[in-house]
């Protein structure tokens, strides 16, 4: 790559080299002759006028040609050039040919979303229609079906909403709101919201919130609490407890939403951010996750998911959030690796680890 | 009980119809934003279900003119339409409440008849087996006089006149010791500690939601549906 680099600028070097001592020439020939006879030096310039136009054409002739070669291109073409005009032009085609790669990457990834979404999507609607035949026919008992066909509607519903939100997320990332978000007004506003569902589950809930503001978009940060929160009510047994914890640190912020519902398996764990993926047994459609993921990314914070350990046996998930501070991050950037924190302590000594 | 339906999916219609006929409303079904002002001009309504999705004119604007127009029927709006800033909008033209598609129909049913209380001005409060007689000022407890301190009937009323949200504590200490600052913060759970004990058996149970309030539970299965 840098050999590469360097020889298209020694090549450069020499066809710039070579204009210049050509014109250095010309025009000190011209000066020479135009002191004594102006004639002379005007049929020089005149004569020498079209060497130099043919020179200037030669050295820009690959320049045309790729840019021909690229302006013919279909819009959706992303196929690597595989010849290079000139060596000069090599970083040019090696970068044009790293973004249609990173094109076709994202075509392929939207195709593979698309797909499994389809299929995601009409196998709840494909067990629907059964259930109406099955009943409608006799063949099924509606005193049975008929609560599974509720089931079946609210997974499909569910799983419509979160391919909603996928796409609200998208476009919000690309076009976020930046202000200073009242982290413990957010939370509160998040947990309100979920009130029937932790009334129904007779959920013991709590907010850790120590007054933090952080320069984001209020909605995805939302969204970002609000997909967590839902998969901890989703896998806690009614009566069960957990909470949400907000705190800043020396140079970041956490957020942490924690549960007693047992840990995950370290098979899963890197999986669960993959879209439609689930850990065994849950009952989510497994788009959660890898919208938190897709949020924290877009926001410079790192999402962690951690086995809590008490005395020895592993009792829950802390699902972590964590920003760099100053927050002066913006939209579009990468996840960049956050410093191991200790634990807030929520009843008792705790130990984190990677589940 | 007559109700409007404005709802231009007609399988939908054909089906809530049917339910609000068995429930004993008397529902008038129609499609169109324009048609539905003109069914408002000509008949007297109790409620009006309005989706937002319209053909010709769009829900949010059916809102607008009806109250332009003085009609001041209560309307519970469903629409598929769930973002923030429309709920927010539809509530601020007129809007008394909202439901989001997919809906339970037990809720829309249960949401629609204490719409229709609250505009004959039967502000009717329940909770498992309690019920607020707000001309008496008392909690009946299935159907008898409950006997509750004044403060934790304070407390208490705070609590079932927010059905299905939770109170905050500072909400809370205002509802029941008003501008008296002489009372100390754990005051609240001291109370919520004793409430919790009178309430019990009555379907109705105190929730702790640490750092958020206190939340009144329905412990008979009329809670609403869980967010989307």
């Amino acid at each position: 790559m840098t050999q590469t680099n360097g020889k298209a600028a020694q090549s450069m070097r020499k066809q710039l080299w070579l204009m210049f001592v050509i014109c250095t020439g010309m025009g000190g020939a011209i000066g020479a002759i135009g002191s004594t006879t102006p004639w002379l030096a005007v049929c020089v310039a005149l004569a020498g006028a079209p060497a130099l136009w043919w020179l200037a054409g030669h050295c820009l002739r690959p320049l045309q040609e790729l840019t021909t070669t690229v302006a013919s291109r279909q819009p959706q073409e992303t196929t690597p050039l595989r010849h290079t005009p000139a060596v000069e032009l090599e970083p040019i085609v090696r970068a044009l040919n790293v973004q249609w790669q990173q094109q076709r990457d994202a075509l392929e990834q939207q195709q593979r979303f698309i797909a499994e979404a389809s299929h995601q999507l009409r196998t709840p609607l494909a067990v629907l229609k059964t259930q109406v035949q099955g009943v409608t026919s006799g063949e099924l008992p509606a005193t049975d079906t008929l609560p599974k066909m509720l089931r079946t509607l609210d997974r499909a519903t569910d799983l419509a909403n979160q391919l909603l939100s996928q796409a609200k997320v998208e476009q919000k990332v690309r076009h976020a709101q930046w202000s200073l978000v009242d982290m413990h007004q957010l939370a509160s506003e998040v947990l309100v919201e979920f009130a029937p569902l932790i009334a129904r589950k007779r959920l013991e809930v709590s907010l850790d919130a120590e007054p933090v503001r952080l320069k984001s978009d209020s909605w995805l940060i939302g969204e970002l609490l609000r997909n967590l929160l839902a998969n901890a009510i989703r896998q806690s047994a009614a009566g069960a407890s957990l909470g949400v914890v907000i705190r800043q640190l020396p140079d970041e912020m956490e957020l942490l939403v924690w549960d007693n519902a047992g840990g995950l398996d370290e098979a899963v764990r890197e999986r669960l951010f993959q879209p439609f993926e689930s850990a065994s047994g849950g009952t989510g459609v497994g788009l959660g996750l890898s919208i938190c993921k897709q949020i924290a990314v877009s926001m410079h914070a790192t999402l962690d998911l951690y086995n809590r350990i008490q005395q020895g046996a592993v009792v829950g998930v802390d699902a972590v959030v964590r920003w760099p501070l100053p927050e002066h991050a913006s939209p579009q950037g990468s996840a960049i690796p956050a410093r191991s924190m200790p634990h807030v302590a929520l009843s008792e000594a705790t130990l984190r680890m990677p589940a | 009980m007559n109700v409007l339906l404005v709802e231009n999916d007609l399988d939908l219609v054909d089906a809530l119809g049917r339910v609000l006929a068995s429930r004993g409303f008397k529902p008038v079904c129609c499609a169109d934003g324009h048609e539905a002002l003109a069914w408002m001009r000509k008949r007297n309504f109790d409620a009006v279900i309005l989706d937002l999705s319209l053909p010709g004119l769009d829900g949010l604007d059916v809102l607008q003119r009806m109250r332009d127009l003085g009609l001041r029927l209560p309307v519970l709006v469903v629409t598929a339409r769930a973002s923030i800033g429309e709920r927010v909008t539809g509530l601020t033209l007129g809007a008394d409440d909202y439901l989001t598609k997919p809906f339970d129909t037990e809720e829309l049913v249960a949401r629609l008849r204490a719409l229709m209380r609250r505009s004959q001005g039967i502000e009717d409060f329940r909770c498992g087996h309690l019920q607020l007689d707000m001309n008496q000022g008392l909690f009946l407890r299935s159907g008898r006089p409950l006997d509750i301190a004044p403060r934790e009937s304070a407390m208490l009323r705070a609590l079932i006149t927010k059905p299905g949200r939770p109170v905050s504590k500072d909400d809370l200490y205002q509802a029941i010791f008003g501008d008296d600052a002489s009372h100390q913060s754990d005051a609240i759970d001291l109370l919520a500690h004793r409430l919790r004990k009178r309430l019990a058996g009555s379907g109705a149970a105190l929730l702790t939601m640490r750092g958020i309030g206190y939340l009144l539970v329905d412990e008979l299965g009329h809670g609403s549906k869980d967010p989307a």
